[in-house]
């Protein structure tokens, strides 16, 4: 029911009320651009991601002298799961990799070695601009060949190697910078090969990135969990503990305390589901990522699974800010935090 | 009120604060073109709704119907960036419960007399080393079990061209696994002949370990798994991984006939 009011008066309270809504929804868009802008675009250093390229490239090294160790019974002629096989799993979805057309041992090698120089290159910080995509595309490669026996570490690794490829990752703490240092000493112009360790809007980009799809990973993990019967009543823990397969400390005798493995179950459930809102405010994060490194480092030590553990914290460590990184850089390795 | 949003110091200005002595101040606004931000803007947000949709269908499954018919749709649309960009995960870390495990149990070895099969199990700890090359391998044995169809149609595929479409395709591929994996055994082992078998560890409860006094490995938590409907209840075995000199089950050929012992490969 509209109000009884004279046509000049209702006319005018009617262009004041859509003036005013008009510039509440402008101020809401430009408010909403710039926290957009700023969220994205803010330029950022990239010594975090320097951090991350470190830890990533070596796991990426290691993950292919593991793959090395038995490489023909992993991607060879016979093995577990030959080319022809993957094709077929894969028909019809667009998971391609050109090894699973490969059956040439020479070849197979020749690529592997390829592999691992481009994981050498990528974690020490060579040629960066040429070796983070390389190794993204690599160990893509891999993925798509290696389905069957793929688990959350290649996810987390996929996920790292995409985002930092995406930043000047090598601009600190790599070959590139000490190059880019001799070639400044020695008056030369710089060069795009070799990043720059100023503060860019692709670093913070690969960054919200990294940090947003984490907590994608985690809002998933935590909620699949309600499902369960096993999370709500305690027991889920006791399970992970009596898993021969996956054991690798025996931590049995913690079932002789089951208000302690409820408390874990239900601290974890509830960590994992709400890391997507405690990560971000400045109070609450330092506890959630505490508490990513307490889990994360439980499932590495308790559960076997060290590699898998030791990335889900790395790729935490996306939440620490580029100037902590560095501090803590330069503390660890005693040496100035300008360097 | 905006403009004092828009004044207000970003993380950036306060890590610069801390550290002007060191590094130069980094400026809060992206020296990108509000072009190229709208461009990136776009791509972003594409790419996080790919992140999303994945464990997004894969969490809307239910025994009533495959998934949420819009949870479909988004993964749909996206499919070929998501798939080759390696985004297709549901994030199910030990969940809903955490569940049993599955092994491979392989019997392997010549045919011919005095040689005895040998029983070769995936994964196994004490072989496999270090821990990652040890997880692949449990992967695998995990892959196997989850690729499993049975032989038989299912009932609801006999008027269901879909449901049917689906057991066939799903057959071919568990079929298709399991020769894979047995001839890799005939090949690394050079075996004539394999009998690979899908075995399930059940977890104990504390009533077992703590009273009974079960150990993890108890031989009482292995059982093999049937590889036919028409097979009854998955049987226990005793020795759980049977060992060298056990009595051997029968072996096969390359064709899947028996083979009986002394009798020609």
């Amino acid at each position: 029911m509209k109000p009884k009011v004279s046509n000049s008066a209702g006319h005018i309270a009617t262009r004041d009320t859509q003036a005013t809504w008009t510039a509440n929804t402008l101020s809401y868009l430009s408010d909403f651009s710039t926290a957009w802008n700023r969220f994205w675009f803010t330029p950022a250093f990239s010594h975090t991601l320097g951090v991350l390229r470190i830890a990533t490239g070596a796991m990426l090294v290691y993950m292919h002298l593991v793959w090395g160790s038995d490489l023909l019974s992993f991607l060879g002629p016979d093995a577990w799961l030959t080319g022809e096989v993957i094709r077929l799993i894969h028909q019809g979805d667009y998971t391609w990799s050109y090894l699973n057309y490969i059956d040439s041992p020479a070849m197979l090698w020749a690529h592997h070695l390829l592999m691992l120089v481009v994981a050498l290159c990528f974690a020490v910080g060579l040629g960066t601009r040429i070796t983070a995509p390389l190794a993204w595309f690599l160990n893509l490669m891999y993925c798509h060949r290696l389905t069957g026996h793929l688990f959350g570490l290649d996810q987390v690794m996929m996920l790292l190697l995409m985002y930092l490829m995406l930043a000047p990752c090598g601009s600190v703490y790599s070959i590139d910078a000490w190059l880019r240092s001799k070639r400044k000493q020695a008056g030369k112009s710089p060069s795009w090969w070799l990043p720059d360790a100023t503060p860019s809007s692709a670093t913070q980009v690969a960054t919200r990135l990294m940090q947003l799809h984490l907590c994608v990973i985690y809002l998933f993990g935590g909620i699949s969990k309600l499902r369960g019967e096993m999370w709500w009543d305690g027991s889920a823990l006791w399970y992970a503990l009596v898993n021969w397969e996956y054991q690798s400390i025996d931590a049995v005798w913690l079932g002789h305390y089951p208000t302690l493995l409820g408390a874990l179950a239900h601290i974890t459930i509830f960590w994992e589901t709400f890391y997507c809102a405690t990560v971000w405010p400045r109070f609450s994060r330092p506890w959630t990522l505490a508490l990513a490194v307490a889990v994360h480092g439980g499932i590495a030590i308790g559960l076997g699974m060290i590699t898998f553990g030791l990335m889900m914290i790395v790729v935490n460590l996306s939440f620490i800010s580029p100037i902590t990184m560095r501090a803590i850089v330069a503390k660890i390795t005693r040496r100035p935090a300008s360097e | 009120m905006a403009k004092d949003r828009n004044t207000a110091k970003t993380p950036n200005h306060q890590e610069a604060s801390v550290a002007s002595n060191e590094l130069p101040a980094p400026v809060s606004t992206s020296p990108w073109s509000s072009k190229w931000r709208l461009i990136l803007s776009i791509a972003v947000t594409i790419h996080m709704v790919a992140v999303f949709a994945e464990p997004f269908r894969f969490f809307t499954r239910s025994s009533q119907r495959s998934f949420s018919p819009d949870a479909g749709y988004i993964r749909s649309w996206l499919s070929a960036y998501i798939d080759f960009t390696y985004l297709h995960h549901g994030y199910f870390f030990f969940a809903p419960n955490p569940g049993p495990s599955h092994l491979i149990s392989a019997q392997v070895g010549k045919v011919t007399p005095p040689n005895q099969p040998k029983e070769i199990v995936i994964p196994d700890k004490t072989v496999q080393w270090p821990r990652l090359y040890y997880h692949r391998h449990f992967m695998l044995s995990e892959f196997l079990h989850n690729s499993f169809a049975p032989p038989e149609q299912p009932a609801e595929a006999i008027n269901d061209p879909v449901i049917d479409q689906q057991w066939r395709r799903d057959r071919e591929l568990y079929v298709a696994v399991k020769s894979s994996i047995e001839n890799h055994f005939r090949i690394s082992e050079k075996s004539e002949a394999v009998i690979v078998r899908r075995i399930e560890h059940a977890l104990p409860n504390d009533i077992q370990v703590y009273r009974d006094k079960w150990k993890l490995n108890d031989p009482r938590l292995y059982i093999v798994l049937p590889e036919s409907l028409a097979e009854q209840t998955p049987t226990l075995i005793n020795p759980p991984l049977a060992p060298i000199g056990s009595p051997p089950l029968p072996l096969r050929n390359d064709s899947g006939a028996e083979v009986v012992e002394g009798g020609s490969p």
